[in-house]
């Protein structure tokens, strides 16, 4: 199923997201959703978080997916886990979908050596350019490309 | 050779420095915009240099791939019910989960994908790291 908004097609893909992962850095119910990265052909969970600037990637990911920090420009990100050094580098990403189309992006993620506490799918380099709506009822994701 | 044509260069390099310290500057206040905007800026007025080129490719606004994927739909609610009612005894591994079935579980992410690729067929898992 997707959403239509005044008769034209809002998102084109939706997936389930799950929402207790309390194994992650910030406990308790949030909004996980899957994606894939780069060339890895399994699928992980990030925490869907419009209030980070950038997306944040595991380094153990960052590295089997080729994201090398050299390719960036080396940058202190800040947010309520503190600072970490990294870098801002390009990569492919996709949203897998259970229902409809998946969606594949061009984007930019942060990664950083130091970061093993999760990852974080942020608004800038990604989410700005995705349409997308919940549905806690379903815990369902709807996602889909900006006209 | 007049002397403005051969200051020239190094005052076009200090100034892409100059933008590119301002950009970065921006970026890491979170000023993401702001920084689009200063190195849209730079390069208008002709400037470049190996950062600033660097800037463009990583501040560029993320671009939908159309048609580009066609992968099959998957649904993970068994995957996602198995992290909710048995991850807790794989604390500090990462696991793959396919299905609602444990496929790979080890310490390091590396590990788990090569098991996982020694696999036939090949599995379409999600993995997950529980701390």
């Amino acid at each position: 199923m997707t959403l239509t908004r005044k008769g034209q097609e809002f998102t084109t893909g939706s997936a389930r997201f799950h929402d207790s992962a309390s194994n992650h850095l910030e406990p308790g119910s949030k909004v996980f959703v899957r994606f894939r990265i780069a060339h890895l052909e399994h699928e992980f969970l990030g925490l869907l978080d419009t209030g980070a600037t950038w997306s944040i990637v595991d380094w153990e990911i960052a590295v089997l997916a080729g994201l090398r920090p050299e390719s960036g420009h080396r940058i202190r990100y800040s947010g309520r886990w503190g600072t970490i050094e990294g870098s801002v580098v390009t990569c492919s990403f996709l949203l897998p979908a259970s229902e409809g189309e998946p969606l594949e992006i061009q984007g930019s993620v942060f990664v950083s050596t130091d970061w093993r506490a999760g990852n974080f799918i942020g608004y800038r380099g990604l989410l700005e350019r995705i349409r997308f709506a919940l549905d806690p009822q379903e815990n369902r994701f709807y996602f889909g490309p900006c006209a | 050779m007049p002397r403005a044509l051969a200051i020239l260069p190094d005052e076009s390099s200090t100034q892409a420095n100059s933008y590119s310290t301002l950009i970065r500057d921006h970026v890491e206040k979170g000023q993401v915009l702001a920084a689009r905007r200063l190195l849209e800026l730079a390069l208008d007025q002709g400037l470049a240099s190996p950062d600033l080129e660097l800037w463009r490719r990583t501040l560029a606004p993320p671009r939908v791939l159309q048609g580009k994927n066609s992968a099959t739909p998957t649904d993970r609610s068994r995957e996602f019910q198995w992290l909710e009612n048995e991850s807790h005894a794989y604390r500090g591994q990462w696991v793959a989960v396919e299905g609602g079935r444990l496929l790979a579980a080890a310490d390091s992410l590396k590990a788990v994908l090569a098991k996982l690729a020694r696999m036939v067929p090949k599995p379409q898992a999600l993995v997950h790291r529980i701390d």
